[in-house]
Formats: structure tokens, C-alpha cells, sequence
């Protein structure tokens, strides 16, 4: 009965290793398979070893893609997570005492909300370069005499869509971050706050130690986020990736190889070697922000190990006795 | 094993068509007219518990009527398939047609008949998808297959031969030939008292400003070129096209164009070489600003690239532009350009297109109001097509005796083509059908009473498709993005060697098996 009672708890995980082998190991190995054959979409899969690996490294378009996608992620995470800080620290300050909480989190997560084919719509009309409301507004104003290619210059352009993807994310940053902070006891605030802390002392000293767990999930999911960017690259270029390739990002880019070009082995390898490269982003920057507590808790294990190889010791001991 | 599979299907589908199968029988469905066609019926099946499953990348079939005519005449009580059930899945190419059905045709469990425009259709006839039709067709009593070939244009019939066997795999009732669209007004204007140019006011004026500007300016690359700065230099706000994507369709430059592929299969100097006028050509038209560009920098589908039809556009300076001209199919004049097309009231004044929220009357008036005439309607410097939908029979289909039926009562009924083509007006591939819609036709009127479709029948008759293959649009699209960056002045491009070195890069890469050394880079 105990055994049985011990098992059933199995029966209960299970869901969700069914799901997860169907809907994302099966997928992973299959797109391991298809990376070993020059399948085209259809037809056979004819198996070619490991040449896409190789061709990998001979593609120029992958380190610029990559980097691409570095670029962008890079500014959008900064501003994303600084601009939540922020207002983080607007919000949690005990002397503004802002009321409407609740309202400005609505406005601040809305962006999320709306569908990135709309965004991407919405930003290609505000942003075009020739018939864009943003150019229109700042000739009506005078301050420029010569429209900005908002969209048509490789940097402005990458720096367009980090905007957008910040505007788009950092009220979800923003309320992670707030409900991290509003667990922390007021009275830690005030307490600071009397002793003569400055603002930065205490969003330095108090915010932040308050949100890391969330701000390491904000890091990693948006490292992850980041590392497969593709809606609005996608669809403000038409799949292009212009202006000279600067929004081709590696998710466009393996998009493009197997759904337009329908090389779906090196579309499927360029996959599996984003996901390694992920995987070891995602490993070093736990590694780099948790090493504390992975220290910790391999110094706990190792001490468990021994105190188990001590109590057998002793038991062995006490039977020859 | 696949392979047998297949082939077992094939011979199936074969057996049950010429036979009728042995235990099965012919069944008949009567016309309007009293006529009978018969169709094999294989008496083993409840056809009342089957489905059939057609997939297409456009609603057409069903908003056409097609679907339900096929119900009238084989499903209906007392039809041969009585009370089968027709499931109609339409998935745009946007959302993924092709990533969708290709998966399901590769598990067997794809539809029984399915659509493609012509770049698909090779992919599923090379990955032997569609069945064979030619021989379905050659053992019905009811389908004159020497006849039907003859009566469709001959590019649509060979465009859909698979080369492994010969036979016909898939087959289209449209042609889709394109065309320039242009303002014959402000053509006037601006070649107006060139040499030859016809009068104002002349009979069937629009078809000789036409014909006039089909020998003069948009013959060749080089003269679409010289008549765009010609447009900028008789008015500094108008252009001649949009954007530089309405010359892409004339990259070739003739109507007789070298295939991507060569004999070896190996990508194709010649090809290359074609490309070099056009390159130069769409760089020559690009410009940072409107002002220093010859189109109007409204990219292909924006909403500038649409408000320019039938007004003038305000750049974001305050600055005003007009556009003479668009590329576009036959598709493209009903659905794409008309709508937009500027009308005028009993008195010849200009109808302004009522907003969304008018009044359903003013949005009648509007609807019943003439268009203005004003355009005419050319040939590029080559033929070309551009889009069309093609029709065939799933080579795994356990239904191919009911999927067949289908394609009768769509592609070789000849009397409800001819009914389907006087609701849309569209351009049929079929002879006996349009043969009659020319002869008699009046004349589009927002053409200014020219005979379009004469047009299209004489551009689709020089289109040779015989050549294209399953790289084509990948190649096309990956050079576009080199000539893109080119045009722009982006780092490392400055020459056109340096796009087909870009290029050259990118095919090594993607399509490793095409690529040879030595391919020219000027």
C-alpha cells in the first residue's frame, strides 16, 4: 500500500512529461534529424552527416544575423529593465505616495497586449520614411529638414525595433518587478528612509536585493526572448531583414532558409545550434547570478553525501560490534 | 516502401477511373441541358459516410460557386455520390499554406484535392504529390483529352506536365498575364506632341495611346527607364510608378528568357547576365528622397502605394506626388486598381469615394457611378504572369474517382466555365470559352472602352513557363535582396559585382547543389 501510495505520485507528474516529450523533446530530436539531411519540405531526407554543421561556419549571414539579434536585444533589455526600475522607484517611493497604481499598470502592460502584426502595422505607418506621421511631425515642427529613414538606415533601424520591443515589454517587466517590491515591508522603506537613505541607497540596497529572483526570470526569459526575435523584424521587413540586413535576425533568418529558400536541413541546423548557443547563455548567466546558491547548495549535497557515508560507517561498525 | 505505396494508389486510383472497378459501375449525373456525363462509382463504398477534402490557398472555389455546383451535380439525392460530404479548408499563402499542407501530404494524410500557384505545383509534382490526371482523363468516356488540350493555352497545359512521366499532373482554368496600367491623361500631358502620339478625342483613343506608348516607351528596359525621367522631367511631382517593384516582372527583358537552371543544373550564366540591365536599372530609379528618386517611393501593397491610384499623395514634407502607372495582372484590375480608380458623377465630375460610415445610398451611388475612363492598359517589355491557381488530384486520395468528378465539373465543364467567367470577367485559360467573351466583348469601361481581355489572350500567348523551376522564386528573392541593398548604397555594395558576389555567397549556402565556380560578376 505504501508502495503503491509512493507510485501514485508518478501518475500525477506524468501530464506534464507527456506533454513536454511530445510538444518540445520530440521536436528538439527531430529537429536534430532533419539537420543531418538536405530535406527541402518534401520528398526524401536524403542523411548528409553533419555538412550543414560545417556549412554553419562558412555562412556569413549567421554571424551577422547573430549579432543582429545581439544588438537589438541588448538595448531593448537595458531599456526595458532600466525604464521598469524607474518607475519601479517612482511608484514604491514612500514620499511621492502615487496614487492609480492599478490604472498605470493597465496602460504600462497594454502595449503587450496588442497583437505584434497590429504593432508591426501600426509602426511601419508612424515610421515610414517618406509618408510617416513621425517625419511629418518634426518637419510641421522644424527640426528637421531632411526626412529620417527611421526604418531605411541599418542602425536608426535596429534601434527602432529595440524601441518598440521596449515599449512593448517593459510593463511587464514593471509589474513583476512592483509586486516583487510591494512583498517587501513598508516599514524597511520608512525605516530607511529616517536613517538618511537617498533614493539610489535604497534601490540599490533595498529595490533591487528585493526583485533579484525577478530580475534574474526578467534576464533569462528575456535573453531567451531576445535570442528568437522575429515578429516585428519579420513583419516591418516583409521577412526581408532590410535595410542591408540589419533586422535580419537569426529566427528571420532560419525562418527564411526553410519556409522560403525550403532548405529545411540547414534551416533545422541553424536551429539546433541557436538552441545550443541558448543553452549556454542560459547556463553561464545562472551560473553568473546564482553562484551563491548553486554554491550553496552543492556544499549542502556534498555535506549530505558525507554524512551519509558516515551514518553507513557507523552501521557497518555496530554490526561487527 | 512509400514509393509502393504510392504507386499502388496511382494504379488504384488508375483501376477504379478506367474500369469503374469490378464490382463497381458508371454512374450518371444529367445537365441542365438534358445532357448525361458519366463518372466511375465504385459500388463497394457508402459514399454517404466519405468526405472529400479539397484545400486551397484562396476561398475561391467556394465563393465562386464551384463547390456547391460539384454538390448540385454529384452529390445531390440521386447523384452518383449521393450524400457525401465536401470539406472546403482555405488557408492563404500568408498564413502558411504551403508550411501547412506539405506536412499533411508527407504523413498521407493530405486532401484529396488541392490547389497551388505555379511554384508550388512544381514542388508538389517533383515530390510526386499529384496524381495523374492525363490518364484519368484519357479513360473517361466523357473527356476529349486531344480536345481539352487543345482548347487550353499551352503554356498552362505544359507549365503542369510532370517531367518524370510526362503526363499531365495538374491544370489551371486561369491565365494570369500582367500588364502596365497607366493614366492615359497624364500620358497625354506629358508625350502629348511627340510624334504620333494620337489626338485627343480620337476613336478608341485609349487603345491607341496605348498601342502608341507600347512601340515607344515601354518596349524595352532601357526605354521604361528613359520614359520614367521623361515623366519627372515634364512634371517634378509626377512619377511614372510607385515604387521599383513594378519594373521586377521585367528583369528579363524578353519574352524569350534563359532558365536559372542550365542543362547541367547548375545555375545558369545567362540567366545572371539578363539580370545586369535590370540591376542597373532599379538603381538608377532608387533615391534617398522623392525628390531624387524617379518613382514615389510608395512601396508595393502600403497605403500610399494604394492612395496614389486615384489621387495625390502628401509626403511627410507637405509635398505633393502623382503616380501614372502600376504593374499588375488581370487579378489586379478588378480587384487591385478599379476599386480604386477614380469616378465621376452624371456631369463628369469627379465622385469622391464615400467613407466608411456614409450612408448605404451614397455608397450605392457610388457603386452605380462610371468610372472616369482614364486608363489605358500596356505591354511591358516582356510578358510575364503572376499568379493563378492551379488544380490536382492528391496521388494517396482514397477518393480519386469523387476527386476527379471535381476537377470535371470545374475544369472541363465547359458551359459553367462559361458561366463563371461572365460573373467575374476574369481571363480563362480555356479557348472555347474565351474565344466568344472576346469576340463579342464591348470594351472595359474603366478602360475607356478597351478590350482587356483581347490584351491579356495576345500577352498570354507569349508566355513560355516551360523553363521555370522549383528554385525560381527562391533565387529571384534572395538577388532581390542584394539589388536592395545595392540600390540603398549599404557598406560592400558599390558595384553591381559586388551584388552578384553577395549572391553568389548566399546560393553557395542555401542551394549548395546549383552552385558552380566561374559564374560572371559584370
Amino acid at each position: 500500500m505504501k508502495k503503491f501510495k509512493d507510485k501514485i505520485g508518478y501518475l500525477f507528474i506524468s501530464p506534464f512529461f507527456l506533454v513536454f516529450l511530445l510538444f518540445n523533446a520530440y521536436p528538439i530530436f527531430f529537429t536534430m534529424y532533419l539537420s543531418m539531411t538536405n530535406y527541402k519540405g518534401y520528398g526524401k531526407k536524403i542523411f548528409i552527416g553533419a555538412d550543414n554543421f560545417k556549412l554553419i561556419f562558412k555562412d556569413p549571414n549567421v554571424v551577422d544575423a547573430f549579432f543582429n539579434t545581439i544588438k537589438i536585444w541588448g538595448v531593448n533589455i537595458f531599456f526595458q529593465i532600466f525604464l521598469a526600475l524607474l518607475l519601479v522607484m517612482v511608484f514604491s517611493d514612500i514620499q511621492y505616495k502615487f496614487k492609480g497604481l492599478k490604472f498605470f499598470r493597465v496602460i504600462f502592460y497594454l502595449p503587450n497586449l496588442i497583437a505584434a502584426a497590429t504593432i508591426a502595422l501600426i509602426f511601419m505607418k508612424l515610421l515610414d520614411k517618406d509618408y510617416g506621421v513621425v517625419n511629418q511631425v518634426l518637419f510641421s515642427v522644424g527640426w528637421i529638414d531632411k526626412p529620417i529613414g527611421w526604418l531605411t538606415k541599418p542602425i536608426i533601424a535596429q534601434m527602432s525595433v529595440s524601441s518598440i520591443q521596449t515599449w512593448m515589454w517593459f510593463g511587464n517587466s514593471f509589474i513583476l518587478f512592483m509586486a516583487s517590491v510591494q512583498a517587501v515591508s513598508k516599514e524597511i522603506f520608512e525605516a530607511a528612509r529616517i536613517d538618511g537613505a537617498g533614493r539610489f541607497q535604497i534601490l540599490k540596497n533595498i529595490t533591487i536585493p528585493s526583485i533579484k529572483p525577478i530580475l534574474m526570470y526578467v534576464m533569462i526569459t528575456g535573453l531567451i526572448g531576445g535570442l528568437q526575435l522575429f515578429d516585428i523584424p519579420f513583419l516591418i521587413t516583409d521577412g526581408k531583414g532590410f535595410p542591408a540586413g540589419s533586422l535580419n535576425t537569426m529566427i528571420v533568418y532560419i525562418y527564411n532558409m526553410a519556409f522560403v529558400y525550403k532548405n529545411y536541413g540547414y534551416a533545422s541546423a541553424l536551429s539546433f545550434a541557436l538552441f545550443l548557443v541558448i543553452l549556454a547563455f542560459t547556463i553561464v548567466f545562472t551560473l553568473i547570478t546564482n553562484g551563491n546558491e548553486l554554491r550553496e547548495f552543492f556544499n549542502g549535497r556534498k555535506q549530505r553525501k558525507a554524512r551519509k557515508k558516515e551514518l553507513a560507517k557507523m552501521e557497518g561498525s555496530a554490526k561487527y560490534e | 516502401m512509400k514509393n509502393i505505396k504510392r504507386l499502388l494508389a496511382i494504379m488504384l486510383a488508375m483501376m477504379l477511373v478506367i474500369t469503374g472497378c469490378s464490382n463497381g459501375s458508371k454512374g450518371t449525373e444529367t445537365k441542365e441541358d438534358g445532357t448525361t456525363q458519366s463518372v466511375a462509382v465504385d459500388s463497394s463504398k457508402d459514399y454517404s459516410k466519405e468526405k472529400l477534402v479539397i484545400w486551397s490557398f484562396t476561398d475561391e472555389l467556394d465563393t465562386a460557386g464551384d463547390i456547391q455546383h460539384f454538390k448540385d451535380m454529384y452529390t445531390a439525392p440521386g447523384k452518383p455520390f449521393e450524400g457525401l460530404e465536401v470539406e472546403f479548408v482555405a488557408v492563404s499563402i500568408q498564413d502558411g499554406y504551403m508550411d501547412k499542407i506539405l506536412p499533411a501530404l508527407e504523413s498521407g494524410n493530405g486532401p484529396d484535392v488541392f490547389t497551388g500557384e505555379l511554384d508550388h505545383i512544381k514542388q508538389f509534382i517533383e515530390a510526386g504529390y499529384y496524381a495523374d490526371i492525363e490518364s484519368m482523363m484519357e479513360s473517361d468516356p466523357d473527356v476529349d483529352l486531344a480536345a481539352e488540350k487543345a482548347d487550353y493555352k499551352d503554356y498552362i497545359w505544359q507549365s503542369g506536365i510532370d517531367p518524370a512521366t510526362g503526363k499531365l499532373a495538374a491544370l489551371s482554368w486561369q491565365v494570369t498575364p500582367g500588364a502596365i496600367f497607366f493614366k492615359v491623361d497624364m500620358a497625354a500631358q506629358v508625350w502629348g506632341n511627340e510624334p504620333g502620339f494620337p489626338a485627343e478625342g480620337s476613336a478608341d483613343y485609349n487603345t491607341a495611346v496605348t498601342n502608341w506608348m507600347n512601340e515607344n516607351k515601354f518596349n524595352t528596359v532601357e526605354n521604361l527607364l528613359l520614359a520614367q525621367k521623361e515623366v519627372k522631367a515634364s512634371n517634378p511631382s509626377w512619377r511614372l510608378f510607385p515604387d521599383d517593384q513594378s519594373v521586377r516582372h521585367f528583369a528579363a527583358g524578353t519574352n524569350d528568357p534563359a532558365k536559372w537552371i542550365d542543362e547541367n543544373g547548375k545555375l545558369n550564366p545567362a540567366k545572371i547576365k539578363e539580370q545586369i540591365p535590370y540591376i542597373n536599372m532599379v538603381k538608377e530609379m532608387y533615391g534617398e528622397t522623392i525628390q531624387d528618386s524617379l518613382t514615389a517611393n510608395a512601396a508595393e501593397w502600403s497605403g500610399p502605394w494604394y492612395d496614389a491610384m486615384d489621387k495625390d499623395l502628401t509626403d511627410a514634407e507637405g509635398k505633393t506626388w502623382e503616380v501614372m502607372a502600376y504593374s499588375m495582372p488581370t487579378w489586379g484590375l478588378k480587384y487591385i486598381i478599379e476599386p480604386n480608380m477614380e469616378k465621376v458623377d452624371a456631369n463628369g465630375n469627379t465622385f469622391p469615394k464615400p467613407a466608411e460610415d456614409a450612408d448605404q445610398a451614397t455608397k450605392d451611388a457610388y457603386a452605380a457611378a462610371a468610372f472616369k475612363g482614364n486608363w489605358g492598359m500596356a505591354s511591358g517589355p516582356n510578358s510575364y504572369f503572376w499568379g493563378g491557381t492551379y488544380l490536382g488530384i492528391n496521388a494517396e486520395s482514397k477518393l480519386p474517382e469523387v476527386a476527379f468528378g471535381f476537377l470535371k465539373s470545374m475544369l472541363f465543364d465547359k458551359e459553367r466555365l462559361a458561366e463563371r467567367q461572365a460573373a467575374d470577367g476574369d481571363m480563362y485559360s480555356v479557348e472555347s470559352v474565351m474565344a466568344p467573351v472576346i469576340a463579342n466583348y464591348e470594351g472595359r469601361q474603366s478602360l475607356g472602352g478597351m478590350n482587356h481581355l483581347k490584351v491579356f489572350n495576345e500577352e498570354a500567348a507569349k508566355i513560355d513557363l516551360s523553363n521555370v523551376t522549383i528554385y525560381d522564386r527562391g533565387l529571384n528573392d534572395m538577388l532581390g535582396l542584394h539589388i536592395t541593398n545595392y540600390k540603398q548604397g549599404a557598406d560592400g555594395y558599390s558595384s553591381v559585382a559586388d551584388v552578384l558576389t553577395a549572391f553568389y555567397k548566399d546560393v553557395q549556402v542555401t542551394y549548395p547543389e546549383i552552385y558552380v565556380e566561374g559564374l560572371p560578376t559584370n
